[in-house]
């Protein structure tokens, strides 16, 4: 490979700035009375501090997960600061969109998200999370009309308190492994998506999340329910400013789609990765499943990961109605010392259920990429079926690609396949692009793009120019 | 419009050029022929910057500018064209989005206002048709599960779409069978001009039949040893290589 | 099962932890050693690894798929010597040279005369007539963390080296091994050294009656250019545990090419580990899997890429009957320096029951740019368009689904060269289908 191709995969993180807000955070520590002031500053009803403090203790005793393909020194959690949040908003909830601190709405500005109805992407409602609360949410009354609720979870909890209780943890037990465990216990806002029996949600729903203030963690939580024959499309956006240390964002994310349901979760992760040394960056530990609980409902996963220093997550389903179907589309880049631990479980449980995995990872520099997944096909799931395609693209001769899928079959009506290739992107294909005029930098986009196109097609359009862009951003750099 | 002096180049510390001189003015077709191994493709892609060809001495003039201080992309930009002899495969990227990209590379660089996709999509229709390109194939991925032939038809089509000033092709026959070639050949001569210099790269004489040169030239271990006219092609074809060196031994034994 | 004794109430811990009663089984075995074998560091750091590695249980990665809980309370004794092979099983191995071994030792070497460069010894005599060669004995890389492979070198009592010398050639010889079972432990030992240029086809045939463990362990290295073919059939009794590992290193311009048919066992569990250590080295790993009833068979695999220009294929079919359980566990890794590896891995499993479960890891580690590597997993029952044709065709069910079980076996049987194998394993399978289906 050519040293310019080596030099390609670097660039500056763009999202880097920090916002200058007066902040109230609480102090450092995890107790039980930190639990209870979270609670309490939220106004949570008892039952939920309840379902906290049972899952803090489960955490307590947990073992800390180690994985075999993923290196970092142990997280001090009694060094992390669980509440952070922006002071005019608190206790209030998220404020009308005129309400909002003005130089929050430059942040979300800066990062190309104005929190404005009219100017912004048409079609697109936004929950912002700005640290630890909700700080806006948009078109909320146009999707009240059809009986659509999108909202802070902390609010979905005081205005919807049956709908919470009902789903909250289904999907993801409260012991479901240590960083859900820990975040069942500490989280402190989300989004909360409830669709209507039949409603098709007219645009995309949509959730910013910004980790801003220094030495806390980020535990968000989301809970989208699809009623019967519902549907709807959420996006997802992260970044979070420079810092040498590391931060810890550990969210949950749970789905729930009933009969005829269908749920397509987008999520593009920039999260700062660190610098080339390895120093900062955010640990991105995360627990995304769905439950396709209903007969021919679906839930589509398309995940870009182009952040973090650690990026260690599975959303999952588990195909529980009949004829359901699972989707997983996935493209991770890393680069310089940023690993990537990142896969998916399908698990059939319902007949004539249907899953499909791609996942393309891309490695550079000294990064580490690695695609861990399960299909597991259960003796209930006649006519399973499931495709998996895993392909592996290096740049350099520093990084690893590393595959681990792990099939279970206990069916012999189930049909399963899996295929994984590695490649690189060669020097011939860089000439050939050259002689026709185009320029080294412009022609590793093009084939990283097209390595990731059946995965940018499952994005919503804005989202996949922006994934695009993105990921030409990350892979430009000095071409010597 | 190509001026080569004294051209020596070297692949992996092998000296394959030994130095060449050639000259063409724009609004000719010169041919080099050869045996295998005699430096022809080395000439191609040296002239098109491929990264490991090294131009150990002399110079190459295009347009009275120092070529090989130019990247491949920049050469590209000039008007230097080269149809490969093994298109590579580009998985995932769209023939009509790259050759977009290609095009308006070139026309920024001349300063040109980039196509819009209603006048590129037009442009690329018309030249499909000159080499009876099915549409179909401008969307597969560029050159991924292209038959032979039709990955040198995709070749002629950007040549088309892209215009350049100078063209090198790189044995464009080799694999084809005759039905094709005359495609790629009518391709090739209607884009012959007064403006445009080629040069075509070939082992058979069968190629120079449908593109007929103005001057063909016989390369033999890396030197240019005779020049003549299109008569010369058919006096390589009927007699073979076998008066310049390498290969005499066993074609005489082969003709006796 | 006999010889079991009873637990005694008072000194339970002591018993249930298995190392004890293995540790105590080496010092016995080292007791009854000839001098030549006696080997008293390669004994002790195997006594050592075992000790530090334990018997394995499900919290291993490595074993998480692979449940020994039946073997535990075992505890096999050692074989009495002076037991003969069954008569009938004898009589059914191919015609040619061949050594037997019972119980792990070596009971016959029947090989005539060998070809010039060619050894074939009983440890003990190799261990007199070849020692530099038998030096290689636990020195090949791999399997460390494997603690079966450490019982054999701690415990084993006798072995076969076969030795083909610089340019040599041995074209066949079959080794025979038979474990004559009540509730025993055998610990066979290949060692299998091919120097520059030499080449070699060798049939290794595994056997036995009764319950038995056998932690059959098989060392090839083979030098520069050299050629090794080695086909196995695991045959083991139906009570068996067969945990055997196989370790090979080849240098540059080796070819080994390993065909493993496995039906035996109550569980069959084998580890390979495969390093390419020269450049222009080609491994070529095909297996056949039938199992039925409740048995699980699994194939654990590493196959290390150490330097450039290497390629390996594999290709792994299972076929499952019954509440069986299939494991293909495969790692390639590619290490930084090994550019231009092509390396290729199947696994395509059929399954013929609702409880038969398989399951398929394929993994890779790359860590070079300039590579092809490429896995595939399939699972699938038999084509019901195909069944249906056939059965149109007036084929009965049974017949069509043999027909089809054959077709998928079929790659694996056709590309044994060896006529009369075949047809003896195209017998089996038949029959095999007659039981499973």
């Amino acid at each position: 490979m050519s040293a310019n191709l080596e030099e390609l995969a670097d660039r500056g993180y763009a999202y880097g700035f920090t916002t200058d807000v007066e902040q109230e955070t609480v102090p450092p520590g995890l107790s039980e009375d930190v639990i209870r002031l979270i609670s309490a500053k939220k106004q949570e009803p008892e039952w939920l501090l309840e379902w906290r403090l049972e899952a803090y203790r489960s955490w307590l005793k947990m073992p800390v997960p180690e994985w075999a393909h993923v290196h970092y020194p142990p997280i001090d959690y009694q060094a992390i600061s669980y509440y952070s949040a922006p002071k005019k908003s608190i206790g209030d909830g998220p404020a009308s969109l005129d309400d909002i601190d003005p130089e929050i709405k430059k942040t979300y500005d800066r990062l190309g998200i104005p929190l404005v109805e009219q100017e912004f992407l048409a079609g697109v409602a936004v929950d912002a999370v700005f640290d630890s609360v909700s700080v806006a949410t948009s078109y909320r009354g146009k999707l009240a009309e059809q009986g659509i609720i999108f909202c802070s979870f902390s609010e979905a909890v005081r205005e919807h308190p049956e709908l919470v209780r009902q789903y909250l943890g289904t999907v993801v037990p409260v012991r479901d492994n240590y960083y859900a465990a820990l975040n069942s216990a500490v989280f402190s806002d989300g989004s909360f998506v409830y669709i209507p029996k039949g409603v098709r949600c007219p645009m995309e729903l949509s959730t910013y999340f910004r980790i801003n203030a220094k030495n806390t963690g980020q535990f968000e939580r989301t809970l989208i329910v699809a009623d019967a024959g519902a549907y709807v499309s959420y996006l997802e956006g992260c970044t979070a400013p420079m810092r040498d240390e590391n931060q810890l964002h550990a969210a949950v994310v749970e789905l729930v789609a009933m009969d005829d349901a269908t749920i397509k979760y987008s999520t593009v992760q920039n999260w700062y990765p660190g610098d080339k040394e390895g120093r900062g960056g955010i640990y991105n530990f995360v627990t995304k499943r769905g439950l396709c609980r209903g007969a021919r409902s679906k839930i589509s996963w398309t995940q870009v990961e182009t952040g973090s220093a650690i990026t260690w997550k599975y959303p999952s389903c588990i195909l529980r109605g009949d004829d359901s179907v699972g989707e997983f589309y996935s493209v991770a880049l890393t680069r310089d010392r940023m690993q990537a631990d990142t896969g998916t479980k399908m698990i059939h449980m319902g007949k004539r259920t249907r899953s499909t995995i791609v996942s393309k990872g891309i490695s550079a520099g000294h990064a580490q990429n690695a695609y861990r997944g399960l299909v597991k096909i259960l003796p209930t799931a006649d006519g399973a079926r499931n495709h998996s395609q895993c392909d592996s693209l290096l740049m350099g001769d520093q990084c690893g690609a590393h595959t681990f899928p792990y099939v279970e079959v206990q069916n012999p009506t189930a049909q399963v396949e899996h295929e994984a290739t590695t490649s690189r992107v060669s020097d011939d294909q860089i000439f050939y692009l050259n002689q026709r005029g185009i320029g080294t930098e412009d022609a590793v986009s093009l084939i990283v793009n097209g390595f990731c196109k059946e995965v940018f097609k499952e994005l919503p359009m804005e989202f996949a120019v922006e994934a695009q862009k993105l990921l030409e951003l990350k892979l430009e750099g000095s071409v010597g | 419009m190509l001026e080569i002096r004294n051209l020596h180049a070297a692949l992996e510390g092998r000296e394959i050029l030994k130095g060449i001189d050639l000259s063409i003015r724009a609004g000719e077709v010169h041919a080099i022929m050869g045996p295998n191994g005699s430096g022809k493709s080395t000439l191609a892609n040296v002239l098109a910057g491929r990264p490991g060809y090294e131009a150990s001495a002399g110079e190459v003039l295009f347009d009275g500018q120092d070529l090989l201080a130019l990247a491949a992309e920049e050469r590209a930009r000039e008007g230097l064209f080269l149809a490969f002899q093994y298109p590579v495969e580009i998985p995932g990227v769209n023939n009509l989005y790259f050759l977009k990209a290609s095009i308006n590379a070139i026309r920024k660089h001349r300063g040109q206002e980039e196509l819009d996709a209603l006048e590129f999509l037009e442009r690329v229709q018309e030249k499909a048709g000159l080499v009876k390109m099915d549409e179909a194939f401008l969307k597969r991925p560029v050159n991924e599960g292209f038959s032979g032939g039709e990955k040198k038809r995709n070749e002629i089509l950007q040549m088309a779409v892209l215009e350049p000033k100078f063209a090198v092709l790189d044995e464009t026959d080799s694999g084809l069978d005759i039905d094709a070639l005359k495609v790629v050949a009518d391709g090739v001569n209607a884009l012959r001009s007064p403006e445009r210099g080629f040069l075509v790269i070939t082992h058979y004489q069968r190629l120079l039949d449908y593109i007929v040169p103005d001057v063909v030239h016989v390369l033999v271990d890396g030197r240019i040893v005779r020049s003549g006219g299109p008569e010369l092609a058919h006096e390589l074809e009927a007699q073979g290589y076998t008066l310049y060196g390498r290969e005499a031994g066993a074609s005489r034994r082969a003709q006796a | 099962m006999g010889g079991v004794s009873t637990v005694n109430p008072v000194a339970v811990t002591a018993v249930t932890d298995p190392r004890a009663h293995w540790l105590a089984a080496a010092t016995e075995t080292a007791a009854g050693l000839p001098p030549e074998l006696a080997l008293p560091e390669l004994r002790a750091a195997a006594r050592t690894r075992f000790e530090r590695l334990g018997l394995p249980s499900r919290t291993l990665e490595a074993w998480r798929t692979t449940d020994i809980a039946p073997l535990r309370g075992l505890e096999p004794r050692r074989a009495g010597t002076g037991r003969a092979p069954d008569a009938g099983w004898l009589a059914g191995l191919p015609a040619g040279p061949r050594v037997v071994l019972v119980d792990g030792r070596v009971h016959a070497i029947e090989t005539g005369e060998l070809p010039a460069g060619v050894s074939v010894l009983g440890f003990a005599e190799a261990a007199r007539r070849l020692p530099q060669v038998l030096a290689a004995l636990d020195t090949l890389p791999g399997l460390d963390a494997h603690a079966f492979a450490a019982l054999n070198s701690a415990l084993f009592e006798d072995g076969v080296l076969v030795h083909v010398a610089a340019g040599a050639r041995l074209d066949a010889l079959t080794l025979a091994h038979w474990s004559s079972g009540d509730g025993t432990a055998v610990h066979p030992r290949l060692l299998l050294v091919l120097e520059d240029g030499a080449g070699a086809g060798l049939l290794e045939w595994q056997g036995g009656q009764g319950t038995y463990l056998s932690t059959a362990l098989t060392e090839v290295r083979l030098g520069r250019g050299a050629q090794l073919a080695l086909s196995t059939v695991q045959d083991e009794s139906a009570e068996a545990f067969q945990l055997g590992g196989l370790r090979a290193q080849l240098a540059a311009d080796a070819k080994f090419s390993l065909r493993r048919w496995v039906g035996g066992g109550r569980i069959g569990r084998m580890d390979l580990a495969l390093t390419l250590e020269g450049e222009g080295a080609a491994a070529e790993l095909d297996g056949l899997v039938l199992a039925g009833g409740t048995q699980l068979l699994d194939h654990h695999l590493e196959l290390r890429h150490a330097v450039a220009r290497c390629t390996s294929r594999q290709t792994f079919r299972g076929v499952l009957a019954g509440k069986a359980k299939h494991v293909f566990d495969g790692l390639i890794r590619v290490d930084p320096d090994a550019q231009q590896t092509d390396a290729q891995q199947q696994c395509r499993n059929l399954l013929l029951s609702k409880q038969a479960l398989t399951v398929a890891i394929p993994r890779l580690e790359i860590l070079a740019d300039d590579v092809k590597c490429a896995h595939g997993a399939t699972v699938g029952a038999l084509d019901e368009d195909a069944l249906f044709y056939l059965r149109a065709r007036g084929i009965g069910l049974a017949e069509a689904s043999t027909l089809l079980v054959r077709a998928f076996a079929g790659e694996f049987l056709d590309a044994l060269t060896d006529e009369a194998m075949r047809a003896a394993l195209e017998t089996r399978l038949d029959a095999w289908m007659e039981v499973a289906a």
